[in-house]
């Protein structure tokens, strides 16, 4: 769906990582636990945890998913802004998380249709 | 073109009538800087962070040029002394940086932004082209930018060791505050070298992000006057 204003596009901030062999689970419990409960406090919704493939592998590597929400520009802003210069966050990609993951990236999507209200700012 | 910027912090019980002749003193010594071909010193707006209360700004027509007059027995004796004044300056941000990528006309005035950055968080040759060439992009696509510099530092000192200065005109507030914050390639694309979050983060967070009013071109992108000195 097209939104009416910025403000109200739905984008998704979607973690995509890719654990080390035979620590998804660890891993999944250890995000639910430790970085979930920040990120919701910092205004993001939490729509969709995803594993693939759906066993926990434990010679090999499961890729996991978890896709956020956030109102607009505004919503995305106010989440960084909350957790810029909190040194835990930081500390948690590159201390806690770090023994579990492979490789990860972080991306921000939103609607093909809402592109065009987006960029016209 | 050789580039001196300096963000100032005054004194917090310092009166209104007391920075007017900070000012107005710091505005006399810049103006009598030999060879100066381009000044700016206007207070930093509300909104910038990590700014200070005035945002200074010199041109000369290269580092030669400079690095003399800012060694000048004149300049020592005025404007820096006056920087120097614990009693009224209270922190300090400055950089040094030659003219390099950058585009665009300088509006005849409007609002001139400067971000200071420290790219310290894993840098690499690799790492720091990508993120000079997208910060480069961005005025292909936020319309509101009029001109723009990227540039590094050739000295630097304050709160960190800055590396890089990226500055903009706009024509006014709204082209900063609106398309330049709230275009996708801003929050959804370039943000990610400088969020702890991204496995690309490569700026510390503490920046510096300073705007103000303009009566003159500032980055002087397409101006070559010697006359442009805003008085």
């Amino acid at each position: 769906m097209n939104a009416a204003t910025p403000e109200a596009i739905t984008i998704y901030v979607v973690d995509d990582v890719q654990a080390k062999p035979g620590l998804g689970e660890a891993f999944l419990e250890a995000y639910m636990n430790r970085y979930a409960p920040g990120a919701r406090a910092r205004g993001l919704t939490l729509v969709h945890r995803l594993v693939s493939p759906p066993v926990w592998l434990r010679e090999q590597s499961n890729r996991l998913m978890f896709v956020w929400t956030a109102a607009g520009a505004a919503g995305v802003w106010a989440s960084k802004f909350a957790g810029r210069t909190d040194p835990e966050l930081a500390a948690w990609w590159e201390n806690e998380a770090a023994p579990y993951v492979e490789s990860r990236s972080r991306s921000i999507f939103s609607e093909p249709a809402d592109i065009g209200a987006l960029v016209d700012v | 073109m050789f580039n001196v910027l300096k963000l100032i912090e005054l004194a917090p019980g310092l009166a209104e009538a007391q920075r007017q002749a900070f000012r107005d003193q710091l505005q006399a010594s810049t103006l009598e800087l030999p060879g100066l071909h381009r000044a700016l010193l206007e207070p930093a707006m509300a909104g910038s962070y990590n700014s200070g209360d005035l945002i200074w700004r010199a041109t000369f027509l290269d580092r030669v040029s400079g690095e003399r007059a800012l060694g000048s027995a004149g300049w020592r004796r005025s404007g820096a002394a006056l920087l120097d004044e614990r009693r009224r300056v209270v922190r300090l941000e400055h950089v040094a940086f030659e003219s390099a990528a950058r585009g665009g006309v300088s509006p005849p005035g409007g609002l001139y932004r400067v971000a200071l950055f420290c790219a310290n968080h894993a840098p690499s040759a690799e790492r720091l082209a990508r993120y000079d060439a997208e910060t480069r992009a961005m005025p292909r696509y936020i319309r509101t930018i009029r001109s723009w510099q990227l540039a590094t530092t050739c000295e630097a000192t304050g709160s960190r060791p800055w590396t890089h200065v990226w500055e903009q005109e706009y024509e006014d507030l709204a082209g900063l505050t609106g398309a330049y914050m709230m275009h996708p390639f801003h929050w959804a694309h370039i943000d990610r070298w400088y969020d702890p979050e991204s496995p690309h983060w490569l700026v510390d967070p503490y920046v510096c992000h300073g705007f103000c009013a303009t009566r003159a071109p500032v980055i002087d992108t397409a101006v070559d006057a010697v006359d442009g000195v805003a008085r």
